[in-house]
Parts: structure tokens; C-alpha cells; sequence
């Protein structure tokens, strides 16, 4: 499928199963079981048989800009992060987990924190000693929370729970960058959205007899929305077009960065063009603002990942600053 | 909505071999020059500098050959810029006439112009400035008062220039003026002419900036004899053409590295305190945004070569870099407990930063630009 098709079928997609019924009884706890299976029958949450990155990024950032409340990003992750260490991905939901495991035998034992859909999943991938492992979810003790969004956020309890390892060792902190790059697409997506609706709202909202969008101040504010937002994709797209490749662990770090960053500024400007309408449960922006401020802060926020860049950097040498940004 | 696009732009081996080349040359050249002075980069005006950049081909690199250029890509050209930039090499000199005044020429100028002007901006010895701003004309250059009245072979120029960077040291202005219609037409009846500053009736008056230095300046012109032959492009679309090269104005390096070397010694000051998180942070959240901008720039570069006009992409560009170019001395301040001489990087780009977001248009003129990007207005 072209790049131009899968958009179109994602946008489709997304109208056809992603209603409001659906979201709003998503939030309340249910798992949106048909909007997840129709995921998996278009082959979103496994992208890898027909396509590369370009097609799963593709399918990552809609997810965000349409506020999908289904795991694709955490599944198109967990599945390219398993083929990479040689363990068939197994069917059904996938998602990523961090936290602090242990690993002894093929078991793991120890707590994975907060871990997206993790009541849900088949399978939840972590990292542990070294290696990737893939760990079975049915039946774990679990504790059951969300994010500021309403998404589930689900802390498991490992105690010799057999897993599946695979025949390559990864690097430390495999899983949290590859979050990481997925959050900052998934941000990207969700502010292009919602500076199209505060543009769109900017130009039919009247006041003062005529359309605040005639407004310097709002013209003024909404630019530098879409300055935020530019940058925010440019670095998803350099955090993108890098995975698999040496300069994934600069980019997928300046990416959860920058686009944290942004997410805090376009989410607070978005807010400013609507106005009270934008601040109901009734209104659409909140789907992806509570999104934005969740996400920003999910493996990684900003600090955490700018204190690693400047780490790395500082590891590197003052000098080396210059000649290094040229390899980027 | 318009959505902007940045598509990824990847370099050519040539360019990148070009780095290394113009990595060691600037290294060597700059050795004992102190970090104040190379804070000064695209401000600071070096004739003999200028001069040897020219000797090895590095100014006008993407013309044609016939007119003393080395058709190099706009990539090679950006690389020269960037590594330039970096490494805070005084390349104010010919800066204008490299990345506009020789682009117009080329493009809507006469063959006898570019014959006669490119070989020697190219050679690193005929230095330009424009002519904007007046003294009542700001962000509003539609409505420039500097009228050149039709006589026996050309023109006659009277009426003033404000603001015009290196006038005094330049050798030439291509100056926006009113050659026909009436004042308040806007944009039809402006041109642009090519003014000889040696000329009788040009006077230059330095004005000081709060820095210190008098870098831009006062133009009179009073009665000046303009060749009929130093008017550049079409009579009337003056505008038009201004406008036609404002994405080559605006993308570049320039626009993001002007505090580079201040972004240099917060590193280093973050790599004498290895245990200050709160530096590091500030050092790697520094990369991250140069790393973003870096890309964004790069991505107009590769438009630009591609044929296009991403005036509005540029825009862009240029408000997030000098947004963080501004916000660099701020940040230095945010993280240090000492006080700032003023010879030093820091206190000359706390005193030089006001000017980054009024250059080559003002950050609310850009985001205007940007809203009818966006569909606003």
C-alpha cells in the first residue's frame, strides 16, 4: 500500500471505528475490543509483513492525531522490537513494559510499572539483564490505573513468570527509546490535530463581528502553535527515520524531548483559541491535550531524556559538539 | 490548512567532503582569535578574510563558472556556511552580497550586471548591503519613500536608508526605491537599483547599537546619478523580486547558530562541573533544539535546490532559530551565579540578542506569515 493510500485508509479507518460511543466507553474501562480487532483485520498493529517504518510510523502518528484509545504504537513496537531478537511475534495485543525485573532461568521475577494496557495484552516485551524478553500477561497480579487521559496504565507482578527470550542481547534501554520515539510520533500527530482544529475553529468562531482568526493576537498565537508543531514533527520524523540505524539513540532522545516540550506549549495555545467549549468533556480537544500532557511525561519526560542528551554530549567532549551535530 | 513540510535532507558525499575541508581551513584561520570576537560569526566585517574565503572558491560557489562562480550545489554552499557559522569566522564582509545581492543579480539582472558584479563578489572583494528600511518604513517596505526620478540616461536618487547594515564599509547598495507611480501604491512602482556608495551625493552616517558598535547606518542620497544600467530586473516589480528571494534570506544557518558559541561554553562550563544535572540538562536540551533546527534548515536547503520556494517553511525557520538564539543568553544567566563583563560571549550576546528577531523581518511580521500559512488571514 502506498504511503497515500494508507493515509487515506487510516482516516477512514478511524471515522468508521473510533466513535464517540466507543471512546467515551473506552475511558470508562471497557476495552474497545471491535475497534481493536478492526485494527488488527486493516494489518495496523502489525505493519512490518507488508511495510518498513515509513508505513508503521505513518500509523503511529495517526493514532496519536486521532486519539485512537487502542495500543498501536505499543504493538507495532513490541513486534518489530521481537523480530529484531529472533522471537516470532505471537498473535494478539502486544505492549511494552518497563520497570525493575529480574531474569533467572527463562523467568522473570519483579514489577513492571505502569505498563499501557497491560490488562489487556496477550504479551507485554521488557527488558531485563540484557535481553528482550516477552512475558505472558493472562492471570498476572495486577494493579490497575490510567493516565491523565483516561488510557490504562497497569502495573504487573512478576514472580517466576516463565518468558520467552530471544537469541540476541539488546542494549541497554532498547525498550525505553523505542517508547520514546513511538510518544514523540504519537505527540506530533496529536498536536498537526490539534492545530487543524484550532485553525478551523479560529476561522468560523465569530466575535466582535468577525472571525477571531482576523484577530492579530490570535494569528499571532496560533503561529507560534504551528512553530511548536513543526518542530515537534521534524524531530518525530528524524526520531522515525533513524530507528534501526547508529543515530537512533541521539534522535529518538532529542525527538521525546523536543516534542515534550511542545506538547506543553501547543496543548496551552489550543486551549486559548477555544475557550470555554474547548475545556468540556462535549468538545474533541481534550482527547488529544490529555494525551499531549500524559505522553509527554511517558518513557521519559523531558528531563530525563535531556539530562541523557547532555550526558552523552558532555561525555563527548565541548568540542566535539560541533562535529557531532553534523553527523545527526 | 496549509501544512508545512520539512522533508529530510540528506547531504551528497561532495558536500560532506567539502566539510573537512573548510573544518581545518576555519580551524587554522581562527586559532588565536579569542571566543568574544568569534561570538561576533556573521557580525563581524573581515575585508581580508572575506578575500581569502573568495581565493578558494567559497563565495557565489553555486553560479556558473563564466561569472567567476564553481556551480557547486546549494548543499556544498550550505555546509560552507554552517561550518563557517560554527566556528564563529567573521564572514560579515561579503555575507549580503553572497546569499542575496549576487542571487538577484544572477537571476534579474543583465548580462553586463552579472559580468561585471559576480566575478567580483565571488573573488571576496565587492561587498554589498540592501537598502530597506527608511526612516518612517520599517516592517512596512511597501511604502519606502526614496524616489528615483527618470532623467537622460538613467536616474536620479533621492531620499534615505536606515538601518542598512555594513553601509559604511560596503561598496555597493541595492537599494528598494519608488521609480515610478505615486507614493502609496504599495507595491507597484518600486525597483531596484544598484547604488555606487562612492557616488557623489550618497552620504553614510554610522549609527552606534546599544552594543557599542556601528555596524548599521544612516544613507542619505541626495540628488545621486543612477546609470540607467544599475537598475536590477524589471522596471516596477521591484517588490516581486524582493519578495521571489526572501526563502534564501531567511532558512539559512545563520539563523539558528548566532549564539553557537555561547551554546559552546555552556558545555564547557557543564564539562568543568560534571555533577551540576541541572547544566547538563540545559547542554542537552540545547543539542536537541539544534538538532531539530539543524534538520528544519537543512530541509529548506534541499527545497531550495530542488527548485522551490518554501518562503513560507523559511519563515518558519527563522522564527524558531532566533527564537533560541535569543533564548541562549537567558539561559546562560538562568544557570550561572556571576556576574557578565561585557567582553566576553556571554555579555555580547546578551547585548547583540535583541537584534536576532528583528533582521530580515521581525517575529511578529514572520508569524504573520505564518498565519496565512495557516489560513488565517
Amino acid at each position: 500500500m502506498s504511503l497515500e493510500l494508507l493515509h487515506a485508509a487510516l482516516r477512514r479507518f478511524t471515522v468508521e471505528h473510533a466513535t464517540p460511543a466507543v471512546r467515551d466507553g473506552a475511558e470508562a474501562g471497557a476495552f474497545p475490543a471491535a475497534l481493536w480487532q478492526a485494527a488488527e483485520d486493516a494489518g495496523f498493529t502489525r505493519p512490518f509483513a507488508s511495510g518498513g517504518w515509513a508505513e508503521a510510523g505513518a500509523i503511529v502518528q495517526a493514532a496519536g492525531r486521532d486519539a485512537l484509545p487502542v495500543p498501536m504504537a505499543e504493538s507495532i513496537a513490541a513486534s518489530w522490537l521481537l523480530e529484531q531478537v529472533g522471537i516470532e511475534p505471537p498473535p494478539g495485543l502486544l505492549t511494552l513494559g518497563e520497570g525493575e525485573i529480574e531474569l533467572a532461568r527463562s523467568e522473570v521475577t519483579g514489577n513492571l510499572w505502569r505498563v499501557p494496557w497491560g490488562g489487556d495484552a496477550s504479551h507485554v516485551v521488557a527488558e531485563a539483564a540484557g535481553e528482550l524478553v516477552l512475558i505472558p500477561c493472562p492471570n498476572l497480579p495486577m494493579v490497575f490505573e490510567s493516565n491523565l487521559a483516561g488510557e490504562p496504565r497497569v502495573s504487573l507482578v512478576l514472580d517466576r513468570r516463565p518468558c520467552t527470550l530471544g537469541t540476541d542481547r539488546i542494549a541497554p534501554g532498547t525498550v525505553r527509546r523505542l517508547g520514546a520515539a513511538m510518544r514523540a510520533l504519537q505527540m506530533a500527530g496529536a498536536m498537526s490535530a490539534a492545530l487543524e482544529l484550532a485553525v478551523e475553529y479560529a476561522n468560523t468562531r465569530v466575535q466582535f463581528g468577525k472571525p477571531i482568526a482576523k484577530f492579530q493576537a490570535i494569528q499571532q498565537n496560533l503561529a507560534a502553535m504551528a512553530v511548536e508543531v513543526a518542530a515537534a514533527s521534524a524531530a518525530a520524523e528524524g526520531a522515525l527515520s533513524a530507528i534501526g540505524e547508529t543515530g537512533f539513540e541521539f534522535w529518538a532522545a532529542a525527538a521525546k524531548s523536543r516534542c515534550g516540550d511542545a506538547a506543553g506549549q501547543a496543548a496551552a495555545q489550543a486551549h486559548a483559541v477555544f475557550g470555554a467549549i474547548g475545556f468540556t468533556h462535549e468538545h474533541a480537544l481534550h482527547r488529544l491535550t490529555r494525551r499531549l500532557w500524559s505522553w509527554r511525561a511517558e518513557f521519559g519526560s523531558e528531563r530525563y531524556w535531556n539530562r541523557e542528551l547532555g550526558r552523552a554530549a558532555l561525555a563527548r567532549g565541548a568540542d566535539n559538539l560541533w562535529p557531532d551535530l553534523t553527523l545527526r | 490548512m496549509t501544512a508545512f513540510r520539512f522533508p529530510a535532507c540528506t547531504l551528497p558525499p561532495e558536500a560532506e567532503a567539502l566539510r573537512a575541508e573548510v573544518r581545518a581551513f576555519a580551524s587554522a584561520a581562527l586559532r588565536d582569535v579569542p571566543e568574544a570576537v568569534r561570538a561576533r560569526g556573521w557580525a563581524a566585517f573581515d575585508a581580508d578574510f572575506s578575500r581569502r574565503l573568495g581565493e578558494r572558491g567559497w563565495i557565489g560557489m553555486t553560479w556558473p563558472k563564466r561569472y567567476g562562480g564553481r556551480e557547486k550545489s546549494m548543499l556544498e554552499r550550505y555546509v560552507v556556511l554552517e561550518e563557517l557559522l560554527a566556528a564563529g569566522a567573521p564572514v560579515s564582509a561579503h555575507w549580503i552580497a553572497d546569499r542575496q545581492s549576487g542571487p538577484l543579480i544572477l537571476r534579474f539582472g543583465s548580462e553586463e550586471q552579472r559580468r561585471f558584479f559576480l566575478p567580483r563578489i565571488a573573488s571576496g572583494q565587492c561587498f554589498f548591503c540592501i537598502g530597506m528600511s527608511e526612516p518612517d518604513v520599517g516592517s512596512d517596505l511597501a511604502s519606502v519613500r526614496s524616489r528615483a526620478r527618470p532623467v537622460d540616461g538613467g536616474w536620479r536618487l533621492s531620499g534615505s536608508k536606515i538601518w542598512t547594515s555594513n553601509a559604511h564599509q560596503a561598496h555597493y547598495m541595492i537599494a528598494l526605491v519608488r521609480t515610478s507611480g505615486e507614493h502609496g501604491m504599495r507595491h507597484a512602482g518600486l525597483s531596484q537599483v544598484i547604488v555606487d556608495l562612492k557616488a557623489p551625493g550618497v552620504s553614510v552616517r554610522p549609527i552606534k547599537n546599544l552594543v557599542g558598535e556601528a555596524h548599521f547606518n544612516q544613507v542619505h542620497f541626495d540628488d545621486v546619478t543612477i546609470p540607467a544600467d544599475r537598475l536590477v530586473g524589471a522596471e516596477g516589480q521591484g517588490w516581486d523580486q524582493v519578495v521571489a528571494e526572501l526563502a534564501y534570506e531567511r532558512s539559512g544557518p545563520e539563523r539558528y547558530l548566532s549564539a553557537f558559541r555561547l551554546c559552546l561554553e555552556l558545555a564547557r562550563r557543564a564539562e568543568r562541573r560534571p555533577d551540576d544535572a541541572a547544566l547538563a540538562e540545559a547542554v542537552g536540551r540545547m543539542v536537541a533544539e539544534l538538532a531539530t533546527l539543524r534538520r528544519m534548515s537543512l530541509s529548506v536547503a534541499g527545497l531550495l535546490q530542488a527548485g522551490q520556494n518554501p518562503a513560507q517553511e523559511a519563515a518558519l525557520v527563522k522564527e524558531l532559530g532566533t527564537t533560541f538564539e535569543q533564548a541562549m543568553p537567558r539561559i546562560a544567566h538562568a544557570l550561572s551565579e556571576d556576574e557578565v563583563p561585557p567582553a566576553t560571549v556571554e555579555g555580547y550576546l546578551t547585548l547583540a540578542a535583541p537584534s536576532f528577531s528583528l533582521r530580515g523581518g521581525t517575529r511578529e511580521i514572520l508569524r504573520g506569515i505564518i498565519a496565512r500559512g495557516l489560513g488565517l488571514r
